[in-house]
């Protein structure tokens, strides 16, 4: 049952195709420099070139290759994305299970700042970090860490309750075992699947998020971003580009999100049998 | 009167192995006084020494055998007697009923015959002989037409009867018997105890050798336990069956098939130890087998400590630790969640090696009740003891290692993430105890349960086991850690009978050889009877009866108590 999950996502159609896919772009993101038929930054190029051999999606309006550019972009994406996700999600997982095995005060305190960040809007808060301290990448990933691990948290906490009061789990605590020991062998494999979908999801929100902030122009503009290259593509939209410039990019934060849909879909899917599509009741 | 003092008999065995010879220890510094007018009975497992007290008596011990220390039959010590003086004494002061063995009487000789010789011994006339023997017969209840017969054809009951005949005829001060009730149906056998009685209000000595408890209740006043050639508890016949002290003695009573007894029999645990004078262990003879001996009992000799309060000298237990020890006693506790009280104002006390049963409806308050006593919950007030020590004192982790948990449900107890072998595994893990030789631990754990120990189980997942499998793998996790108290809640309510009936025997087992106590915690009071020494039932968060198991369902005091065996009976529905 519990050891299968493996096997079930591994026959889970949806699920393969959104990790094929997102795997392959990762393998672009990661292999971007030895891929990469130019330096991104190399402005050396002749403008608006269309795509060719050498110049695949051919040049932007400063001279960048946009293939280059692409590749390196989706780097800074998935970085961002996976960074994101799994320093919010590990927040939220230690966060959450903590308030439930200590309870009292401690939990108190913690869950109402998870009720209060689940009110504030995200995107309002990061736009006026990144407005007013223009922050680098790392700066922002922390940032956005600390406002999304509430969801997290809370999930964490309310299933470790529920395992709390699991005999198996009262009968290693009367056998003396240790809150670590609990910890470590009971309670954090039994919420893996609640860490693995908070870590896609979060991966997805953040992906989606350093793409909406860089369109908007206030993200770090020294580095290569899916929205910053949108944005650019969006101002010479008269001038026929964009199938070689913005449509490419556009594809690409596409792919990314839906392959990342894909698996989060099929991981809920697998952990929660009554989404089960052969589950007719 | 019939006195020992400081008794000590010797076998000479030859050991064929080499030339040497070995001395087997029948009879260990034996002292015991049997009064006139008083029966003494001694008890025992056989090779106790029984029957060579009964032997050393009349000076009959076969030519190995070495004594020292006296033997008085008022006032004459017989010890130093040549055997012609010992004729004179035989069957005149002092007779015998030997032990009922087939070729114990002579197979030529008719058994009227038989019974008259001590007396023609004695110098009596042939007929007045034969006529005594005639009367004898008649006050044995032998029945008529019998006497001119042969030993072998008549009925090995009849044939102990010839026995006793044979060693009242003399009408003797002292009487030695050896198992006169061994062979005899339960009808003579009450004859045999109206015999008796009437032989100790002609205020003659008699000592009596038997292995039957009902009957060594029934007949004497004072009940000596031989244990390997050592008296090891002296006790008033009437505290034999629910207060002896000695726990060779609770053994021996459990084993015993009495009437009204409702729990399974189980044997001595253990096995007897070796008799061998070279091998004559330093401290306490029965410390191996013991279901609380400490260290200090492999250590030293036990000293006698006297009963009663003023200390009479002729009861006493010899025991380290002062006969059955308390494992818990629980004082005034009273519990509540909130607004609501669980248990009021309870007090009850477990003792070593004994299994407790509490029964009492759901909600009652049996479960809260034993895990205090587990020390897994707090109390609002009272104190729980555990050997002395309060309960909350004690290291969590230590503690938990002396108390093992056996749940209801093993579906849920049992992670499902772990296989079995991690299961059993889990608490040697938590205590740190993991290490080679921890396979074969389990190994032997599971062989306990009577489970498979190849791979392909030890690596199966819980849901894989059948409930009564599963209960046996978490009956294997509870003593994994060698526990000295074992709590089942409520642990056989969900099997079906036969696999119900299959795990209380395995748990009865397990508790006899481990020696350990138990809480037995159920709704069932029928499965309580089954297992329990003593039953203790709650209602409403009071204890409202504690008493030995068989006096409870055959005397139930209490209307709460009468209903539950009755709702069971099936013969008072609630409308």
């Amino acid at each position: 049952m519990h050891n299968s999950y493996l096997k079930q996502f591994k026959q889970n159609k949806i699920g393969m195709t959104g990790l094929i896919m997102f795997l392959f772009l990762s393998l672009l993101a990661i292999f971007a420099p030895v891929i990469a038929p130019h330096d991104p930054w190399d402005y050396s190029f002749e403008c608006f070139l269309p795509p060719s051999i050498d110049h695949l999606l051919g040049t932007n309006d400063i001279g960048y290759d946009i293939f280059s550019e692409l590749l390196w972009s989706l780097r800074t994406s998935i970085f961002f994305g996976i960074s994101v996700g799994a320093i919010a999600s590990t927040i939220g997982l230690l966060v959450g299970v903590s308030a439930a095995i200590n309870g009292g005060l401690y939990d108190i305190i913690v869950m109402r700042i998870a009720d209060a960040l689940l009110a504030i809007p995200t995107i309002m808060v990061l736009i006026l970090i990144a407005a007013y301290f223009k922050p680098s990448n790392i700066v922002l990933i922390i940032a956005l860490s600390l406002i999304i691990w509430q969801t997290t948290a809370r999930g964490a906490r309310a299933q470790t309750l529920s395992l709390k009061s699991k005999l198996h789990i009262k009968a290693a605590s009367n056998m003396g075992a240790s809150t670590s020991y609990i910890m470590s062998k009971h309670i954090l494999p039994e919420l893996f699947p609640l860490f693995a979908m908070g870590f896609v999801t979060k991966v997805r929100i953040a992906v989606f998020m350093e793409a909406g902030l860089s369109f908007l122009g206030i993200f770090d503009p020294t580095t290569k971003s899916l929205g910053v290259m949108m944005n650019y593509a969006m101002r010479y939209l008269y001038l026929d580009v964009w199938y070689n410039w913005l449509l490419p990019t556009v594809l690409s934060l596409s792919m990314i999100i839906i392959s990342l849909a894909l698996i989060s879909y099929a991981i809920e899917e697998i952990f929660d049998p009554r989404l089960r599509r052969d589950n007719i009741a | 009167m019939l006195k020992f003092k400081n008794l000590n008999v010797q076998y000479r065995i030859s050991d064929t192995s080499n030339a040497s010879d070995k001395s087997i220890i029948a009879l260990d510094n034996i002292s015991l006084n049997v009064n006139k007018g008083e029966c003494v009975s001694i008890i025992g497992e056989s090779g106790s020494g029984k029957s060579t007290l009964a032997l050393a008596s009349m000076k009959l011990l076969s030519p190995n055998a070495s004594m020292s220390g006296s033997i008085l039959l008022d006032d004459i010590d017989i010890s130093n007697l040549t055997d012609k003086e010992m004729e004179n004494i035989r069957w005149n002061k002092i007779s015998l009923v030997f032990q009922n063995y087939g070729d114990v009487l002579n197979p030529v000789h008719k058994i009227i015959d038989q019974i008259a010789e001590p007396l023609i011994k004695n110098g009596e006339s042939r007929s007045v002989a034969l006529d005594r023997s005639l009367e004898m017969i008649d006050y044995l209840k032998i029945k008529p037409g019998r006497s001119t017969l042969f030993p072998h054809q008549i009925s090995a009951g009849e044939r102990q009867r010839v026995l006793i005949a044979m060693a009242l005829i003399t009408d003797p001060d002292i009487l030695v018997m050896d198992e006169p009730a061994a062979s005899v149906d339960a009808i003579t056998r009450s004859h045999l105890v109206n015999i008796i009685q009437q032989q100790v209000k002609a205020q003659k000595a008699v000592l009596m050798i038997t292995h039957d408890l009902s009957f060594a209740t029934l007949c004497s006043d004072r009940i000596v336990v031989l244990y390997s050639g050592n008296i090891i508890e002296s006790l008033p016949s009437a505290e034999l069956m629910d207060s002896q002290e000695h726990p060779y003695t609770r053994a021996l009573v459990r084993s015993f098939p009495l009437m009204e007894r409702t729990k399974e029999l189980a044997g001595v645990r253990g096995i007897p130890p070796s008799q061998f004078l070279e091998n004559k262990p330093k401290g306490c003879i029965f410390a191996p087998r013991c279901t609380q001996s400490i260290e200090v009992c492999f250590q030293k000799r036990p000293k006698a400590k006297l009963k009663g309060l003023n200390g009479q000298s002729e009861f006493f237990v010899m025991c380290h630790r002062g006969g059955i020890a308390t494992m818990v006693s629980v004082k005034n506790i009273n519990k509540s969640y909130k607004d609501i009280t669980v248990l009021r104002n309870i007090s009850l006390t477990l003792d070593e090696g004994e299994i407790l049963a509490l029964v009492g409806e759901t909600g009652s308050g049996k479960t809260t009740l034993a895990y205090l006593i587990a020390g897994t919950i707090k109390l609002d007030s009272g104190e729980i003891l555990f050997r002395k020590k309060k309960v909350e004192e004690i290291e969590k982790l230590e503690f938990s290692k002396k108390v093992g948990i056996i749940y209801q449900s093993p579906r849920d107890s049992i992670s499902h993430r772990f296989n079995i072998f991690e299961a059993i595994a889990e608490p040697l893990k938590i205590h740190g105890l993991f290490n080679g030789g921890s396979a074969d631990k389990i190994e032997k754990a599971l062989r306990e349960v009577q489970l498979p120990v190849d791979e392909f189980f030890m690596k199966k997942y819980p849901h894989e086991l059948s409930g009564g499998e599963l209960q046996r793998v978490a009956i294997a996790r509870a003593l994994i850690l060698e526990p000295d108290l074992l709590i089942a809640d409520e642990s056989t309510s969900f099997l079906d009978p036969s696999v119900q009936a299959k795990i209380l025997k395995l748990l009865l087992d397990l508790q006899n050889e481990h020696g350990i106590s138990m809480i037995f915690i159920t709704h069932d009071i029928g499965v309580a009877r089954k297992v329990s020494d003593r039953i203790a039932v709650l209602y409403n968060g009071r204890i409202v009866e504690n008493a030995p198991s068989h006096r409870i369902i055959e005397n139930p005091q209490h209307e709460y108590t009468k209903f539950l065996i009755d709702a069971l009976r099936g013969s008072k529905i609630i409308k």
